[in-house]
């Protein structure tokens, strides 16, 4: 296992295929501009350019009047102003002991940012997860850390709250403490658009606590409402008594169907949780697009 | 109506913009091809099995870059996302995908490794797709999630369960 990078580099020997000549066959096919025929476009562009140049020129001179007003449609805004009020965020540190149990030990600091956020218009938005994101900085100002914001869920109904959650629970800071985040700050960046209904929702209830290997794992029940919904993952955020998140758990959940409850119970905790210490929780299931068929189950 | 020719000039300012414009996104496409096209083709192999799929969900992937044009900011993370929703959405539809075996075939045929790709073969798909990317391509988690569509916590979990379960497959449970 610890030579699984290299077993995975011989994938390098194998021979690939140019597929370029193929691409350009695929794109061409119902392009109203092949690529072969840009320069050709362009060409023909630029004399009719000169042609219509001409035109002004002669315009000008006053040998010929054309009529100057010139309507232009307007354009559609590019950047629809967010609808998403942030409430509060809470950045959450730790140290894993010797690892975070993915990496396979080693020592460093993890953290988590959250994000509360309410959906204040009348429609739904969605929080564009490519876009939105978070920066730490010291308390001297200088960068710590920066990464994407994934959001739980991602499409907010109005009125409804929501969370946007960002770390490196995964990949610990190596050669800090704790003790470095003292003062700093998070500074957000959210992207969002206001989107249709969606056709089919997840409501999770009955969220409860169970001690694991680990730390805390949550269950729960989830419901589907609306349409049956193949894939989705399940994000518990854990709250405290003075409102701060401290931790969340995440699990996958398969084929629910509408209007049919299914218990789950989370597999993954990105932070050390303590029994007690979570007064409340928030639970939402966002789902997945990236539904392939479930081969052989997770 | 007469035109004018203000509007024609704007329009063919726009013309001229637009052909200069897809002129460059050939050549920023062809370019993350030529950087990428392999790793990615290979990575596809590992994730589908199946030399026809990877083909064609980097054919297809890119060709649609270029339809979309300057509507892609970011071409390297579009067609990656793309190719691998190409090559998951064409496992879904091949029903008769049958866990446990790599296809044959002469890519396969020269891969020196065949025990581990028959073990990728034996994950889910997302476990597939997260592992492939995590160990093959050393995408952290967030790479990962802007490459394949999944939140970030959702892989997280499927790397961690898709690495349990390689450690099984591969005889090195501890």
């Amino acid at each position: 296992m610890s030579d699984l990078r290299t077993r995975f580099r011989s994938l390098d020997d194998l021979r690939t295929p140019d597929l370029w000549s193929e691409i350009e066959a695929r794109a061409t096919a119902d392009r109203p501009f092949g690529v072969g025929g840009l320069r050709w476009a362009l060409i023909a562009a630029l004399l009719l350019l000169i042609l219509a140049l001409a035109g002004a020129a002669m315009l000008g001179s006053g040998v010929v009047r054309w009529p100057l007003a010139v309507e232009t449609s307007p354009r559609p805004s590019m950047n629809p102003q967010s609808s998403l009020a942030q409430n509060r965020t809470d950045l959450v540190v730790w140290q894993p002991p010797g690892g975070n149990g993915l990496t396979g030990g080693g020592t460093g600091v993890s953290y988590a940012v959250f994000v509360a956020v309410r959906n204040t218009s009348n429609g739904w938005v969605h929080v564009d997860t490519f876009k939105s994101s978070y920066s730490i900085l010291s308390r001297g100002g200088p960068q710590m850390d920066r990464g994407a914001l994934g959001a739980v869920p991602e499409t907010i109904g109005p009125g409804q709250v929501g969370y946007l959650v960002g770390g490196n629970t995964y990949q610990t800071m190596k050669g800090i403490t704790p003790a470095d985040f003292a003062g700093a700050t998070v500074s957000v960046h959210i992207v969002s658009s206001a989107v249709a209904t969606p056709t089919a929702t997840v409501v999770i209830s009955g969220i409860g606590w169970t001690k694991g290997g680990t730390g805390l794992f949550a269950t729960g029940v989830a419901t589907a409402d609306g349409a049956a919904v193949p894939y989705v993952v399940v994000n518990v955020l854990c709250i405290g008594k003075d409102g701060k998140v401290l931790g969340e758990a995440v699990g996958p959940l398969h084929d629910l169907l509408p209007g049919k409850p299914k218990t789950f119970e989370t597999e993954y905790a990105t932070a050390r949780l303590k029994a007690g210490q979570c007064a409340s929780a928030f639970g939402a299931a966002q789902p997945e697009n990236f539904d392939m068929g479930n081969h052989g189950g997770l | 109506l007469p035109l004018s020719p203000f509007g024609a000039n704007r329009s063919l300012y726009d013309i001229v913009m637009i052909s200069v414009a897809r002129d460059s996104v050939v050549g920023e496409v062809e370019a993350v091809y030529r950087q990428e096209g392999g790793r990615m083709w290979r990575a596809l192999y590992a994730y589908a099995g199946d030399e026809e799929v990877a083909s064609d969900a980097v054919a297809d992937a890119f060709a649609q870059a270029l339809r979309r044009g300057s509507a892609i900011r970011d071409v390297r993370s579009w067609v990656w996302r793309a190719a691998f929703r190409i090559a998951g959405g064409e496992l879904k539809r091949r029903s008769t995908v049958v866990l446990g075996g790599m296809p044959e075939g002469a890519a396969f045929d020269a891969h020196p490794d065949a025990q581990l790709l028959d073990a990728v073969q034996r994950l889910t798909t997302q476990q597939r797709a997260v592992v492939v990317l995590h160990y093959y391509l050393d995408c952290s988690v967030r790479d990962i999630a802007r490459r394949t569509g999944l939140s970030a916590l959702a892989v997280r979990a499927h790397l961690s369960r898709g690495r349990k379960r390689l450690r099984v497959l591969l005889g090195d449970e501890r």
